[in-house]
């Protein structure tokens, strides 16, 4: 029982799933880029009821708020559109079919400060609860339940052995763990590793010392 | 707490209130103080007040144009000596749409229990407040049995409009409001249930039919008729009226409805209000 959930979140209205939930589209987009503190450029394809409803419910201004870093309760959301500006960050919506996805899904292919790039997309599902579906086109399914580390490695065997004795070695129980093959039959693979406990930098780079490892991110629960 | 038969139990045989329960069971959950709970829901509380002030004051229309100025409309009416026997019923009116004006138009609320229903238990909590010069520790001491009994339906149903019509979410909302009400003006845990009871009932087979998808129309009024819904429930439970339903059967009777409901009239805007030819007008005018 959590009354907190009940009798919360603050938000910036008018909608947890429309306006909350796409605020943290925009952080978790702007975690996961690791370029630059705000992305340079960001193009983002709105689906369905994303697509149909986004002015009034300010799902627009809400994902480009995430992006710079503002949370579901600041009330500079509404002026986030200028704010990106300011900030010197290029945007651009899109109306979108994304196939059969949730209705409350977006694309968002962000470009860092030095040019990396990270092409995501996620669906808001209710509550201002989000799912990532899909990083650089592997489907994925990171909820933020849990302390979680999301590896992009080589599809080799053996990279789920090295990666699960780094994390026993550290007495961290795993409480979930998927793997991800891209269907597109790439090298890439990505894992989603849900930990019992937060765990810091130094530990990440200890997971870096696995060859097959391109890039480790971690995040912590988001709710 | 797996319902809320076991919350007025457990209040009644140690003879405090469904709060006391409810505080001392979260402050377990997170491993802090009940006085830590305490500040965490009185801040809530503030920002529910904020919301309030700023609702009743603002003439505000929407992005979308379908709503605003209405809780101002309301407080011009009250303050000409209008409104009707002492004016509680019209400032609950005006509090709920106020703060349901500040969601529509992007500003910072409490979902309680989610944003489209965010006017109702603020409402009726801050114009009771006003009326009876209560206790603020009172007030935020029945927020937290509201959200304690809110807990209980999240457990048992659900508060999603989309997967339980309005009446999972503005209904919700009224019967925590009524039962935190109940709480609020001394009545016993049974009779915090039963004005749940009371409430919820007349909430039964409410649908979320927002025009054009927006939380506005009807939402904004739903949460104005729930929190008057909870100062009628709350009445009638002080009074000593009983709901021969039991709260928790029904709770799964909201959840039954809630199944039964057809997917049109669950946040789709498909259907009922949404699909009304003024409102398929409207929208394509507020697209443009």
């Amino acid at each position: 029982m959590n009354i907190f959930d009940i009798i919360g979140p603050v938000m910036i209205g008018p909608s947890s799933s429309h306006t909350a939930g796409a605020v943290r589209m925009g952080n978790l987009t702007r975690e996961l880029l690791q370029d630059g503190s705000t992305p340079a450029g960001v193009s983002i394809f709105m689906h369905g009821s994303f697509a149909r409803t986004a002015k009034g419910h300010g799902t627009d201004r809400a994902i480009i708020a995430g992006l710079l870093g503002l949370r579901p309760d600041d009330d500079r959301i509404t002026g986030s559109f200028e704010a990106a500006e300011k900030a010197g960050m290029k945007f651009s919506f899109t109306e979108a079919d994304l196939g059969k996805v949730h209705p409350n899904t977006a694309q968002i292919i962000a470009t860092g400060r030095h040019g990396k790039k990270l092409n995501l997309q996620f669906s808001s599902v209710g509550g201002g609860k989000i799912i990532l579906n899909e990083i650089d086109g592997v489907k994925v399914r990171y909820e933020g339940r849990y302390p979680t580390l999301i590896v992009f490695n080589e599809d080799v065997p053996g990279v789920v052995v090295s990666v699960g004795r780094i994390i026993a070695d550290e007495g961290i129980n795993i409480v979930e763990m998927r793997v991800y093959n891209d269907e597109n039959k790439s090298n890439n693979a990505v894992m989603i590793i849900n930990m019992n406990k937060r765990v810091d930098a130094g530990f990440v780079e200890k997971c870096k010392s696995v060859p097959e490892i391109k890039k480790i991110i971690y995040l912590d629960k988001l709710y | 707490m797996k319902s809320i038969k076991e919350l007025a139990a457990a209040a009644e045989s140690r003879n405090v209130r469904i709060s006391d329960i409810v505080i001392e069971l979260q402050a377990e959950e997170n491993s802090c103080t009940a006085i830590d709970v305490f500040e965490k829901m009185s801040k809530r509380y503030d920002v529910m007040l904020e919301a309030v002030e700023r609702g009743v004051k603002s003439e505000l229309k929407t992005v979308t144009g379908l709503s605003g100025g209405d809780a101002a409309l309301l407080d011009r009416y009250i303050a000409s000596g209008r409104a009707l026997g002492n004016g509680l019923s019209a400032r609950i009116t005006r509090n709920a749409i106020a703060v349901s004006e500040v969601n529509a138009n992007m500003g910072r609320i409490v979902a309680s229990p989610t944003a489209g229903s965010c006017g109702i238990i603020p409402g009726f909590l801050s114009a009771l407040e006003e009326e009876l010069s209560l206790r603020r520790e009172k007030v935020i001491m029945a927020l937290i049995t509201a959200g304690g009994i809110g807990a209980v339906i999240a457990e048992n149903a659900t508060l999603a409009g989309a997967e339980g019509g309005c009446q999972a979410e503005c209904g919700s909302a009224a019967a925590m409001a009524a039962a935190a009400g109940c709480e609020l003006l001394g009545g016993t845990p049974q009779q915090c249930a039963h004005a749940f009871s009371l409430s919820m009932i007349n909430s039964l087979g409410l649908v979320c039919d927002p025009v054009g998808g927006y939380v506005e129309y009807p939402c904004i009024f739903r949460n104005a008729h729930g929190a008057v819904n909870a100062l009628a429930a709350m009445e009638m439970a002080l009074s000593g009226v009983k709901s021969i339903i039991p709260s928790d059967e029904v709770i799964a009777a909201m959840k039954e409805v809630g199944v039964k409901m057809d997917t049109s009239l669950k946040e789709t805007a498909l259907g009922g209000l949404a699909a009304a030819p003024s409102a398929l007008r409207l929208c394509r005018h507020s697209a443009d």
